[in-house]
């Protein structure tokens, strides 16, 4: 099979190479070659070809300078930060829960799936309603279940929403990393924890030493999706609040900067897109290979 | 064997979330394919199967102008291609990814002179004085000044229609409130009243709401008694006012408007601007600030975080509080008209305009001629989008693009679907022989028959600050909260002039 494999290699992997050089290289490429040009959508400033329009790194620096892309920055790495955090811890203790269970696993499991299986837009709209209605009027409203003014109007402050953005994508989430940190757990041996329970070691002990360096190769992957997924958050930043009391994000700046300029300045926009995907790169990158190195073999 | 296990495993995962996104976009596309109408199979890459091609931006009127086009194509055997993106969408990114295309639209379409740069600056609005057709000309010759799209220059565009807005009010509402052969009268008094009148009129009434005090109001020196009781229409009542909170574009666009229309002359002078200029128009915009804060202390919900609710205070549940008579006043244009007659059909054919009053002093207006009285009478028509031609298309699709647009604006047939298809108020219509076919429509004709029309000056402030700057602004500053500091209306006019100047780089 191997050789076989081997020996076919450029014809199998042909067509997938050319969707991803189409799709992908092609476009990230002018992308590069647009975001150094006065690109406006449909033209260039002062001339007919990109290279009559070459504004060097005018629309880096400018992008540096625009207060909303900083803002922005500064807003995204802010609520990644936060929601990586909660993402990961939420959806390990629920995954946790679902390997303990004898019965109902799978019911469990599909429940807690469910919601990453909808559209960011729709998610946002949803809860848009829960934070509007749910929350504000009928369970922390004044007049509600019980009072609790941080929970009211959560879409309309910028701390509130940074939270109430990672309420949503928790929810959203930590059902599809959870499949994933059980696959790791039932990957761990249970002759290990067994062994190590004789010798006197706590059920936290064990968690810390046993269960903790073997999930290694998890952690990894959830790392690395909850940290590119949230720095990319745009469908549900742009539906639960639309960027309103300075929660907008860098995704949702970058697709926005057409309109806060006219001529639309696609050129601006693209050379933050392409800072944008740096950062990105950079910080997982960064990651992976940090949390690789933990990793542990048998 | 556990790891390989695994990595199986994982992969089966990363393969469902890889189409669990892909369900995404196959979602989100298709919901804007399902917006569009028009026959898009006509283009293929060998060559075009059209002989003009229309984008058509306004999507409340895909049907019509599909229809329009076919009867055009039939009328000349030629055949017209229309693309139409569904309604409420913003067709900006659209059109200009047709426009990078090999097949460009003949004809094309853009809101206001802001707007326009963009495509003079690209070469794709043609300069409506090369057209070769005589009767194009004629037509191009006899746009009105204030109804005109240029960049300073020349002239680019040709009107969709016009629209209005004003204070929306049911006549068999003012019936409940003041008896049946009080409504004439009650109107005009409006119509003429100050704002002074204005004011104490809109406190008598929310008193007599709220707090069931029965009294009279008087305008233009004439007093209107208040029925003692609230009965019929009068009985659901809950505020004068029903405030769309959360549209920012209610106040940042068309309710400032009538301030930027007492200190600008049109919107071309209004994107002219210097600070001096806004600086001068510093009592014109706390006025404003007054009428707005006015607007907002007497809405069915209070002034507060609620008010910017979008679940409960968007453009849809603005229009049902209204619909359902629960407020007296609705600020909004005729192009809300279809929203109200699917919450209450019933009201409808009584719905007139009335204009919006704002505290101006002649001090002032800064606009030369222009009187405090006009103001206060008047209500904005104005253009809301043109047809351009674009210059990138053959001379063939040129020229029939500029037969297309002479039919349409001048032939009975074509003026047949612009009335009654795509429910338009000509811009060319002779006020006195014109009707609109439905009450609102009506009612900006007899505005526009008694020469009582402002302009739409704001549309020559920069680009996106009207709704997303300083609509947003007063929406996380201002609309949210209950009580404003006596600082208010300064706070106010000083931001707006502060951030239209930074926006058009005039510091």
């Amino acid at each position: 099979m191997d050789r076989y494999y081997k020996k076919k290699f450029v014809p199998l992997a042909l067509p997938a190479l050319i969707l991803f050089v189409l799709v992908i290289v092609i476009p990230f490429v002018m992308g590069v070659i647009y975001s150094f040009t006065g690109w406006r959508g449909t033209y260039f400033v002062e001339g007919e070809h990109f290279w009559e329009s070459f504004v060097g790194f005018e629309n880096y620096i400018n992008a540096f300078k625009t207060k909303k892309f900083i803002d922005a920055f500064v807003y995204t790495i802010k609520f990644t930060l936060v929601a990586v955090i909660v993402i990961n811890v939420v959806s390990l203790a629920i995954s946790l829960l679902a390997t303990s269970l004898n019965k109902g696993a799978a019911a469990y499991r599909t429940i807690y799936f469910l919601p990453s299986l909808l559209g960011g837009l729709a998610l946002g709209y949803i809860w848009q309603f829960i934070f509007e209605i749910v929350f504000s009027k009928i369970l922390f409203g004044e007049e509600g279940v019980i009072s609790i003014p941080a929970l009211c109007n959560m879409t309309q402050d910028n701390t509130k929403a940074l939270f109430a953005l990672v309420m949503l994508v928790t929810w959203q989430l930590s059902g599809y990393m959870m499949i994933i940190y059980t696959t790791g757990l039932n990957s761990i041996p249970r002759d290990l924890s067994e062994a190590a329970s004789i010798d006197g070691a706590s059920a936290l002990q064990r968690f810390i030493n046993i269960t903790v360096p073997m999930l290694m190769p998890s952690f990894t992957i959830v790392f690395f999706l909850t940290l590119s997924r949230c720095f990319m958050l745009l469908d549900q930043n742009i539906a639960l609040t639309d960027g309103n009391f300075g929660t907008r994000m860098l995704a949702t700046q970058i697709l926005r900067t057409t309109r806060d300029s006219s001529p639309p300045d696609y050129g601006l926009a693209q050379a933050q897109a392409v800072i944008f995907f740096v950062l990105i790169a950079v910080v997982t990158l960064f990651q992976v290979s940090v949390t690789s190195k933990k990793e542990v073999e048998l | 064997m556990k790891k390989k296990l695994l990595s199986i495993v994982l992969s089966c995962v990363l393969a469902i979330g890889l189409l669990a996104g892909c369900g995404d976009s196959g979602g989100t596309s298709e919901s804007g394919d399902s917006g569009a109408s028009g026959d898009s199979s006509g283009k293929t890459s060998s060559g075009k199967e059209y002989d003009l091609y229309i984008f058509n931006g306004k999507g409340e009127n895909a049907d019509a102008m599909q229809a329009a086009a076919e009867a055009f194509g039939e009328e000349k055997g030629v055949t017209v291609k229309v693309f139409t993106l569904g309604s409420g969408t913003n067709s900006d990114d659209t059109l200009r990814a047709e426009m990078n295309s090999k097949n460009k639209p003949g004809i094309f379409t853009t809101g206001s002179s802001m707007t326009l740069v963009e495509w003079v600056e690209g070469g794709f609005a043609m300069d409506l004085s090369k057209a070769t057709n005589e009767e194009f000309k004629k037509l191009v010759s006899e746009i009105p000044e204030s109804f005109q799209l240029t960049d300073g220059n020349a002239n680019y565009g040709i009107p969709f229609n016009v629209e209005g807005y004003g204070y929306i009010v049911d006549k068999e509402m003012l019936a409940a409130l003041f008896g049946e052969n009080k409504v004439e009268g009650f109107i005009d008094a409006f119509k003429t009243a100050t704002y002074d009148e204005f004011e104490s009129a809109i406190k008598s009434l929310q008193a007599y709401i709220q707090e069931e005090t029965a009294g009279s109001v008087t305008l233009s020196g004439q007093e209107f008694a208040l029925v003692a009781e609230k009965t019929g229409k009068a009985e659901n009542l809950e505020a004068v006012f029903s405030v769309a909170g959360s549209e920012k574009w209610t106040y940042g666009d068309h309710f400032v408007n009538i301030a930027v229309d007492a200190v600008f002359k049109d919107s071309k002078v209004a994107s002219e601007a210097t600070k001096a200029e806004l600086e001068a128009g510093r009592g014109a915009f706390e006025a404003y600030a007054k009428a707005l804060d006015l607007k907002t202390s007497n809405a069915t919900t209070p002034r507060g975080p609620e008010l910017i609710n979008s679940s409960t205070n968007g453009y849809d549940p603005s229009v049902a509080t209204f619909a359902s008579g629960k407020a007296i006043f609705l600020k909004q244009g005729n192009w809300v008209y279809g929203n109200i007659w699917k919450a209450n059909s019933d009201i409808v054919d009584t719905l007139t305009f009335l204009p919006v009053k704002m505290p101006f002093t002649q001090s002032d207006i800064k606009v030369e001629g222009l009187t405090v009285e006009h103001i206060l009478e008047s209500i904005p028509v104005f253009v809301p989008g043109y047809y351009v031609i674009n210059d990138k298309v053959s001379d063939e699709e040129k020229a029939l693009a500029e037969e297309f647009l002479v039919w349409l604006n001048t032939t009975e047939a074509g003026q047949k679907f612009v009335i009654e298809d795509m429910a338009f108020i000509p811009y060319n219509a002779d006020p006195e022989t014109t009707s609109a076919g439905y009450s609102l429509g009506d009612s900006i004709i007899s505005y526009m028959s008694e020469g009582r029309t402002l302009t739409n000056a704001y549309a020559g402030a920069p680009a996106g600050w009207a709704t997303d700057t300083f609509g947003l602004w007063l929406m996380e500053n201002y609309i949210n909260t209950a009580e404003w500091p006596d600082s208010a209306y300064e706070d106010i006019a000083d931001h707006l002039i502060s951030s239209w100047a930074e926006m058009a780089g005039l510091d």
